[in-house]
């Protein structure tokens, strides 16, 4: 499900970097020194005025990118709710002006935008979690197009992607839905089955089994019971490590499981540990269990605390 | 598992090409390019670089225009193949390329071969172009079209390397202004923008590239011509010179601004007065600024044509111009006799002339040449070191002329005694150098009492007294009506005008040196005049023809001495005298670099300008007419406020005046900025109820006005 995003500009997380500059660099120092040679050697002041003419076309074609990238900024003008970790996550941008951008964080292949103009900008996050903001590398080769200058940018999405796990094999963590463990109060479940009779209350019954209607017809306070429900609610325990790498393989499994058990009819319900505590809740269907699990545990998408220093060290080494 | 945490490893695993699908990627065909505006841009800086070769005498004419319309062919045949380029065809361009390099080798090995080879300039230039006009065949793709601008810079630059005058200045703003914009249409290539070059970018872009462009020129060393790999030669003519070993004009034209002069009148002299025949220092043509040579010299002097021994009174004249003259027969270069005086040679002195009017068969350079590059088999090298041609000196003619310049020190000649021993006075060359037509007492008197206050006794001294008196006593004008019949030139500058100019002076400086017993002879030629910092040229005008004296000092031989450059200028009204130093200080500024700066300054700034107000403007049409509607408001005596709505506006403008109608458009413009669902533009009010209201207010403002 995709949905218009709120005009949120990027903003700059870095200084502006050349890329891959050696090359073109040394090819015009090389050119210039060679044309000031022969200038001398041919004795004309017309030669050595068009190598100053060249110098300043490589130095307006080469320093002036720099200026031009400061300046260049995104907004997202698309984004969808969902992903999924290791499939790629399409977000609709539009660039202030003519650049190339990459996707870092999550990474992704460079796109070419023109100004103003929205383009898809495709990325793979390769873990779940809640994605807020995306880093890219907004680059400008502007005005010649001789040499890429590269800034890091933070790009907020106006509502954050929820990044759902990879799908891998059921794991064994299902429990029934009314078992505990030992100091756990039983999960308070809705009730379901045919209704076989109607008793008095004995101490332990749920208040929700309650039928008032017949407490109030004997005077005594009666509940119902109930024929054994035909599919009795599965309960799956989202228990997931610190350590990102095996968290991420066990909301995998976790997101296996559930989807297993959907696809064999079965009622899920998924105890997580989200931000705001644990959480027990019905899944309905597999959307819902990876928004459940993308919240789940650490947020591998947080502020990510070396974004900037990462980034460039990201492009020192491509 | 390790614990390690690889949050900065989200980057997906990319498998790395063999080397084989390497070299296929790179050489996989590129996307073709649309741009047309990228494609002019190309052509315009190509067809510059080849029109430059032509101008400068690299490319004959046909090749060029031939060269140019295939170009301008090639490039829309590339540009309606873009998409199926035809494979077959770069077979053919590749075998093309392969033979016009093979030519290009051929012609190089051959001039080598034969020892004519001067210059790679004109094959480089042949080279380029025929490869340019090869490549406009194929250049589907930007890549193609960026080697191509890259080539044109090569050919512009080769053009360059020959190019005598300001006037390629032309060509070089040119192919600048083609440059950047086939740079910037590359980009706007490289990102699918196709909306127009934004113009305040590319005026930012050409003045910071001139600022850079200038800097570097003040920064950098000249440089000079003794780094040329070639010194340059050539004839444009094979016109016989009648007589030999005698100094003729070129027999062209009437008009050649050094021909012999016509003493009948100071108007339709013609030109400088000598350089054949007779100096006359009686009158003085009208010397214009036509340039008759350019020159490109290490170091800048007195460029000597002849010289003068026998002075009649009113003209200098050769005697027995053919006593001593040699002949050099053989081949280019020349080697001139050694100079009897050398020994303390400072440095040599490269000086290439390359020649715009016709001239008479005289080679100028400074002093004691030893080395002449003239493509013909004989020189004559005339007793006062002066060299004649054999053969007319046409525009276009080019010769070089190594000197080793002996220019003595004040210090060293003051060490010469001056005495002439009686053999050096036999000499015939001093003997001339001393004889007069006929006692000069006054100035006998005048020169011996001017050296004598002035303690003057080696022969330096007595020249430098002589000339620090004529710089006081004396003054230079050009504007002194021609001496009658009979009188004496220098009796009547020193002693009845004190006016004169550089014919006059330096011969009465000659002639006191010779009533002083000092051997001094006239010697003319030419000044460098102004120099071109970008052609490396000293620019020699025909008013550039100067007059000097040379005076023999036994160790040292003969050495220049210039009393006009002593002599003040004459006074004339204050005003002109102004005028001129004002005249002559605007001269010397930079105009060239401070004229290219202004206007790139001035175009930039007006770019931005018009960038700035396009920017301010409103995009849509209802706050168009909005803003319009406020000024013509403030005309009218009304101006909006800040806290007022357009409608309130609108009814108070309406209370000016009956029937202005002003409320009812701003309805209409207020429903058409805000409603999303009205229709902007002129559209939106299709009774016109906006306009007519807009005239109405106008006119009232007139009105207004008026009052």
């Amino acid at each position: 499900m995709t949905g218009p995003a709120d005009t949120t500009s990027s903003r700059p997380i870095g200084r502006a970097h050349p890329t891959r500059f050696v090359a073109p660099v040394l090819g015009a120092v090389i050119l210039l020194f060679t044309w000031e040679a022969v200038a001398h050697a041919s004795g004309s002041g017309w030669v050595q005025g068009l190598g100053a003419l060249a110098a300043g076309l490589l130095l307006v074609g080469m320093v002036g990118p720099r200026f031009a990238a400061r300046r260049l900024s995104l907004r997202v003008v698309e984004a969808p709710r969902d992903a999924r970790a290791g499939e790629a996550l399409v977000v609709r941008v539009a660039a202030s002006g003519p650049c190339r951008c990459r996707p870092v964080h999550p990474a992704g292949p460079a796109t070419v935008l023109a100004r103003e103009r929205p383009t898809d900008l495709a990325m793979t996050p390769d873990h779940r979690g809640v994605l807020s903001s995306v880093i890219v590398e907004v680059a400008s080769a502007s005005p010649f197009g001789l040499l890429w200058w590269t800034v890091p940018h933070r790009v907020d999405l106006a509502r954050p992607v929820l990044v759902a796990p990879r799908r891998s094999e059921p794991s064994a963590t299902v429990r029934p839905a009314d078992s505990h463990e030992e100091g756990e109060s039983p999960p308070q479940l809705a009730l379901t089955g045919e209704l076989r009779t109607v008793r008095e209350y004995r101490i332990g019954d749920s208040p929700r089994q309650v039928h008032w209607r017949a407490s109030a017809h004997t005077g005594t306070l009666m509940v119902r019971e109930t024929e054994e429900p035909a599919d009795r609610p599965a309960r799956v325990v989202a228990d997931l490590p610190e350590d990102p790498d095996r968290s991420e393989l066990a909301a995998g499994e976790v997101m296996g499981t559930v989807v297993s058990l959907l696809a064999a009819g079965r009622t899920v319900v998924l105890e997580t540990v989200e931000s705001g505590g644990r959480h027990v809740a019905v899944v309905a269907d597999e959307r819902a269990a990876g928004r459940r699990l993308a919240r789940a545990g650490q947020n591998y998408w947080a502020e990510p605390p070396e974004t900037a220093r990462r980034s460039r060290r990201a492009s020192r080494r491509r | 598992m390790s614990a390690r945490r690889r949050r900065g490893g989200d980057r997906p695993t990319r498998d790395r090409p063999s080397l084989l699908e390497q070299v296929r990627r790179a050489n996989a065909p590129p996307p073709p390019d649309d741009s047309v505006l990228f494609r002019v841009a190309t052509a315009a800086a190509v067809l510059t670089g080849i029109l430059a070769c032509e101008t400068v005498g690299e490319l004959s004419a046909v090749t060029a225009f031939s060269a140019m319309a295939a170009v301008v062919l090639g490039m829309a045949f590339s540009y309606a193949t873009r998409r199926h380029p035809w494979q077959w065809l770069k077979v053919l361009l590749a075998l093309a390329v392969i033979g016009v390099f093979a030519d290009f080798v051929t012609e190089i090995l051959g001039a080598a071969h034969t020892g004519q080879l001067t210059s790679i300039e004109v094959p480089l230039a042949g080279l380029f172009t025929w490869v340019q006009v090869i490549h406009a065949f194929d250049v589907p793709a930007r890549r193609d079209l960026l080697f191509s601008i890259a080539a044109a810079a090569a050919l512009v630059t080769i053009a360059g390397a020959q190019a005598l005058s300001s006037g390629f200045l032309a060509f070089v703003a040119v192919w600048l202004l083609a440059t950047v914009v086939g740079l910037a249409c590359s980009w706007r290539s490289m990102t699918g923008e196709r909306r127009p070059l934004p113009a305040g970018v590319l005026a930012g872009c050409l003045a910071v590239v001139l600022v850079v462009a200038l800097s570097l020129l003040v920064v950098l060393p000249q440089p000079r011509a003794e780094q040329n790999l070639t010194l340059p030669a050539a004839l444009t003519s094979d016109l016989p010179i009648s007589g030999s070993g005698v100094v003729n004009g070129s027999g062209a034209n009437a008009d050649e601004p050094a021909q012999p002069g016509k003493p009948g009148g100071r108007i339709g002299v013609g030109g400088y007065i000598g350089f054949d025949g007779p100096l006359q220092t009686a009158d003085r043509g009208a010397l214009g600024d036509q340039v008759v040579m350019r020159v490109r010299a290490d170091r800048p002097g007195y460029f000597l044509g002849m010289t003068y021994d026998t002075w009649t009174g009113q003209s200098w004249v050769q005697s027995a111009a053919d006593r001593g003259a040699t002949t050099l027969a053989g081949a280019s270069p020349f080697e001139l006799p050694p100079d009897p005086y050398g020994g303390s040679k400072i440095s040599m002195n490269v000086q290439t002339f390359y020649v715009a009017v016709p001239l008479p068969n005289l080679l100028f350079a400074t002093s004691d040449p030893v080395e002449v590059y003239f493509p013909t088999h004989s020189l004559i090298l005339g007793h006062d070191g002066s060299i004649r041609t054999t053969v007319a000196i046409t525009p276009g003619t080019v010769y070089t002329v190594v000197s080793a310049d002996d220019e003595q020190p004040a210090a060293v000649l003051a060490h010469d005694g001056g005495r002439l021993t009686t053999s050096l006075r036999a000499e015939p060359e001093v003997r001339a150098a001393l004889r007069l037509p006929y006692a000069y007492p006054r100035v006998a008197a005048l020169a011996r009492s001017i050296v004598t206050r002035a303690h003057a006794h080696s022969t330096e001294a007595k020249v430098l007294a002589l000339e620090a008196w004529m710089g006081r006593h004396t003054a230079y004008t050009t504007d002194i009506p021609p001496l009658l019949p009979g009188q004496d030139t220098v009796d009547q500058f020193l002693f009845v005008t004190h006016k004169g100019y550089c014919e006059q002076i330096s011969t009465s400086l000659a002639v006191m040196l010779r009533t002083l017993g000092i051997p001094a002879r006239e010697a003319i030629g030419y000044v460098p005049g102004s120099f071109d910092p970008l052609s490396d040229l000293y620019e020699i005008q025909a008013k550039d023809a100067h007059a000097w004296v040379q005076v023999y000092f036994p160790h040292y031989g003969w050495q220049d001495f210039d009393p006009t450059a002593d002599v003040p200028l004459a006074p004339a009204n204050a005003g002109s005298v102004l005028l001129d130093a004002v005249g002559h200080q605007l001269a010397k500024l930079p105009w060239l670099p401070i004229g290219t700066v202004s206007t790139a300054g001035v175009v930039g700034y007006g770019s931005l300008r018009v960038e700035r107000r396009r920017r301010r403007r409103p995009r849509t049409w209802a706050a168009q007419r909005a803003l319009r509607l406020e000024q013509l408001g403030a005309r009218a005596g009304a101006r909006r406020r800040s806290d007022e709505t357009l409608a309130a506006y609108a009814s108070r403008l309406d209370a000016l005046g009956p029937g202005l109608g002003v409320a009812e458009a701003a309805a209409v413009l207020e429903r058409c900025a805000y409603d999303p669902a009205a229709p902007d533009g002129p559209h939106a009010d299709p009774a016109g109820s906006v306009e007519s209201a807009l005239g109405r207010l106008s006119s009232l403002a007139r009105r207004r006005l008026r009052r």
